[in-house]
């Protein structure tokens, strides 16, 4: 089920009806509600892939429970396994097998071996990344003694299918959100507020921003030999909003109706663009997996504390993951690529933690030209590797590259630019306004307004509405 | 809680009063500026001599209100752009509730119109004509790709995805249709050679038939005649209907078969429809095809 579809519009109020008045005295029955909810709403896109996620959560149920109760480290370390190897061998199987087995036939075939090898017709789950890497997270917390086993399988059953995130995150810790599900719930008048303001931005994000964007960018990576090296820019620029506003719109949604449940979900976005250097940038994008990756498999490697060679070892690995978990394409590996490429001299100069702890334009209304100058730059880096990202193959990536200075016209598609170019300057001028805090508050006025500026792009600037990007990874 | 929900009350009912006012201006072209949509609506008192059902490719090609006066019948086409014959079943349905049986029955007999694929029209093609629905065509409209509960549940949402389509209706355009005997086709432009219906064949299959049998049971004392408008010779090549003249002489059924007229492009805004003097050619034909059956009915 999308978000911004009237399906959803009708079973939010449901779902939210039942859980506060029908089963609010009565925690279980509200996990259960929840349970069943989120197994509605997975199901409303394909019923048969519900049998993963049931899967994956009874496994990781009955493993938590053993790794608790396991006498010695070495057994503990076993039934970890199992649960890598489940959620792994679910996730390897589901999304990288075409991958590896046309990779095989390719090497083979370069060295002159001929193969006939056929690849699978395996439909991808919606979201398998996130609900297996968020039930992977619960059984290393509890071998790494972080967190206690539940013993309720209602509660971890809702704590790993969450309706609001569970297709595109934030992917959420069990020490966050479980101990938030086995507790009472009260509803607060100011929750729920700030709630149905953060889905409302996701929403002018998605459907205002994101979905407008998309014709034009389609138009572009689609057929980058046909345009001027400025349309080509521009459609670069445009996927950078674009795929912000999609994933950054869902995380607000996401975030928006928990709290409509009385839940807080972890920030996932901090105002990205917004970012001096590319490890700011890393710190406020996708903050849900960039912090997985860095708890689960940098520091396990051994982080920045060991030798320099083995540290840029493990900031290579970890980028070159991070892409991977994209996608299965060599794609996604060029975009994790270029992204340790370009951390790794702020890493060699110990500068990668320099803006931390102040933000751009702090204590002041505009930025410095220097910070512009940043911003500007890290925007840039940023952009371009989004072309790998975006792009089918890495061929037609290098080519989008490529056509751009070879072509001479600086013309502009007159394509329904005269809305999206103010909707992207609104919502980069709102997100300016609120960098300071971790998200956006929204006065009844401003709320009218995005209101109508949503409808006003569904009836006449928006063609068909438009799936999430992420659903896919 | 509560204040919540006043607050939220207050805010989705203003949001929904936005949607019934956007509502209104489209309400009130439809009942009462397009004269065209509102005949297409008024079926009572026609009493056709002779009906011809079809979609857009009968709609294109027959000029009923010529053929009406140069036969001296009362012609009606009851044929509709971006239907198929699922829709225009029901539609004779509730043409026969109010009119008589006509004397003569033309069927359109091909893959476009017998065809049931829900992929070839998109909302789009429905929404002007399904608005001041009265035969429960919604229903039936739910078989096709990009229909959506909500497009009439919800007011003005929709309009969502036909981006400058509101403005259009909302302002009144006139839709160009003259509804009544039919319409005259756009005059010949530029010769499009694009397919008006994405096929890759032109193929009839047998189970397609089954609904001759229905539009034949809904007038059993009518002359029942399939008929087949013409079709441009690139897409000819690709004609298979074997199940339509198979089905012409196992039920002693005429098949009145212009599809094999060999037709200069010139004639043709697309593959699929024939421009004015596409028109007027298959006018012409037609209207010397009734005569003839004129002749062969006279004792």
């Amino acid at each position: 089920m999308l978000f911004n579809s009237p399906d959803f519009l009708l079973f939010l109020p449901i779902v939210f009806g039942l859980y506060w008045f029908v089963t609010q005295r009565n925690l279980k029955g509200q996990n259960l509600l929840l349970l069943v909810a989120s197994y509605v709403f997975y199901g409303w896109w394909d019923w048969r892939f519900l049998g993963l996620i049931a899967l994956s959560t009874i496994v990781d149920f009955l493993v938590g429970i053993r790794i608790e109760e396991a006498p010695d480290k070495a057994r503990k370390k076993r039934w970890l396994w199992v649960s890598l190897a489940v959620n792994l061998g679910i996730l390897g199987y589901f999304k990288y097998a075409n991958f590896f087995i046309e990779n095989w036939i390719s090497a083979w075939q370069s060295l002159g071996v001929t193969m006939h090898a056929s690849t699978l017709q395996v439909i991808l789950p919606v979201g398998i990344s996130f609900y297996t890497f968020q039930t992977l997270s619960y059984s290393i917390d509890i071998y790494r003694g972080n967190l206690k086993a539940t013993r309720d399988p209602v509660a971890f059953g809702a704590f790993v299918s969450f309706f609001p995130q569970l297709v595109a995150g934030p992917i959420e810790r069990a020490t966050n959100l479980l101990p938030q599900i086995t507790a009472p719930r009260k509803f607060t008048y100011e929750q729920g507020r700030d709630g149905m303001r953060l889905i409302l931005w996701g929403m002018f994000k998605k459907v205002v921003v994101a979905d407008s964007c998309a014709p034009y960018v389609d138009m572009c990576f689609d057929n980058p030999e046909a345009f001027s090296g400025s349309t080509l820019i521009l459609g670069a620029i445009l996927f950078s909003f674009q795929i912000y506003g999609d994933f950054s719109g869902y995380s607000d949604i996401a975030i928006g109706t928990a709290k409509l449940f009385g839940f807080e979900l972890m920030t996932n976005f901090k105002f990205p663009y917004f970012s001096r250097d590319i490890a700011e940038f890393w710190r406020r994008w996708h903050i849900s997996l960039s912090t997985w990756f860095r708890d689960y498999l940098y520091i396990p490697l051994g982080g920045s504390r060991v030798s320099k060679p083995k540290a840029i070892r493990n900031v290579f690995v970890i980028f070159l993951v991070s892409g991977f978990w994209h996608g299965a394409n060599w794609t996604f590996i060029a975009w994790g690529g270029i992204h340790a490429l370009l951390f790794i001299p702020l890493f060699l100069r110990g500068t990668n933690r320099k803006n931390t702890t102040s933000i751009v334009a702090q204590g002041k209304w505009l930025p410095s030209p220097r910070e512009l100058l940043q911003m500007g730059l890290t925007f840039t880096v940023v952009t371009i590797a989004w072309v790998f990202f975006r792009a089918d193959t890495l061929p037609q990536a290098l080519q989008f590259i490529h056509t751009i200075p070879s072509t001479q016209s600086q013309t502009f598609p007159t394509t329904k630019l005269y809305a999206i170019i103010p909707a992207v300057a609104y919502m980069a001028l709102t997100e300016f306004k609120h960098r300071k805090s971790d998200t956006i508050r929204l006065s009844n006025f401003t709320a009218g307004f995005l209101c109508a500026i949503i409808v006003g792009f569904q009836l006449e600037i928006n063609d068909s509405p438009e799936s999430f990007i992420y659903f896919q990874f | 809680m509560r204040r919540f929900f006043v607050q939220f009350g207050q805010f989705s009912g203003a949001f929904l009063a936005l949607l019934f006012l956007l509502e209104i201006p489209i309400q009130w072209n439809y009942k009462t500026q397009n004269a065209d949509m509102a005949d297409w609506q008024k079926l009572e008192g026609i009493n056709a001599d002779i009906v011809f059902i079809g979609n857009s490719r009968t709609w294109h090609s027959l000029d009923a209100d010529t053929a009406s006066q140069k036969t001296g019948h009362n012609i009606y086409a009851l044929a509709q752009d971006g239907w198929q014959v699922r829709l225009l079943n029901q539609k004779l349905k509730t043409y026969l509730k109010q009119n008589r049986q006509p004397e003569f029955f033309f069927i359109q007999a091909d893959p476009a119109f017998l065809g049931t694929r829900t992929n070839w029209y998109s909302k789009s093609n429905f929404l002007k004509y399904l608005f001041l629905d009265r035969e429960g065509l919604q229903d039936l409209m739910k078989a096709y790709e990009g229909y959506h509960w909500w497009d009439w549940s919800i007011p003005t949402i929709r309009y969502a995805g036909l981006p400058g389509r509101y403005i259009i209706d909302a302002t009144g355009s006139n839709m160009g249709i003259h509804r009544r005997h039919g319409t005259l086709p756009e005059s010949a432009g530029v010769q499009e050679r694009l397919p008006a219906i994405p096929m890759d064949v032109w193929k009839c299959s047998v189970r397609s038939t089954a609904w001759i049998d229905s539009l034949k049971g809904q007038c059993p004392s009518s002359k029942i005649i399939l008929w087949h408008p013409p079709i441009s010779q690139a897409l000819s090549e690709k004609r298979d209907i074997t199940a339509i003249t198979s089905y012409s002489i196992e039920h002693n059924v005429p098949l009145f078969d212009l599809g094999k007229a060999s037709l200069a492009d010139s004639m043709f805004k697309d593959n699929t429809h024939v421009n004015k003097f596409g028109s007027i050619w298959t006018t012409d034909t037609v209207v010397a095809f009734i005569q003839e059956l004129n002749a062969l009915q006279q004792p």
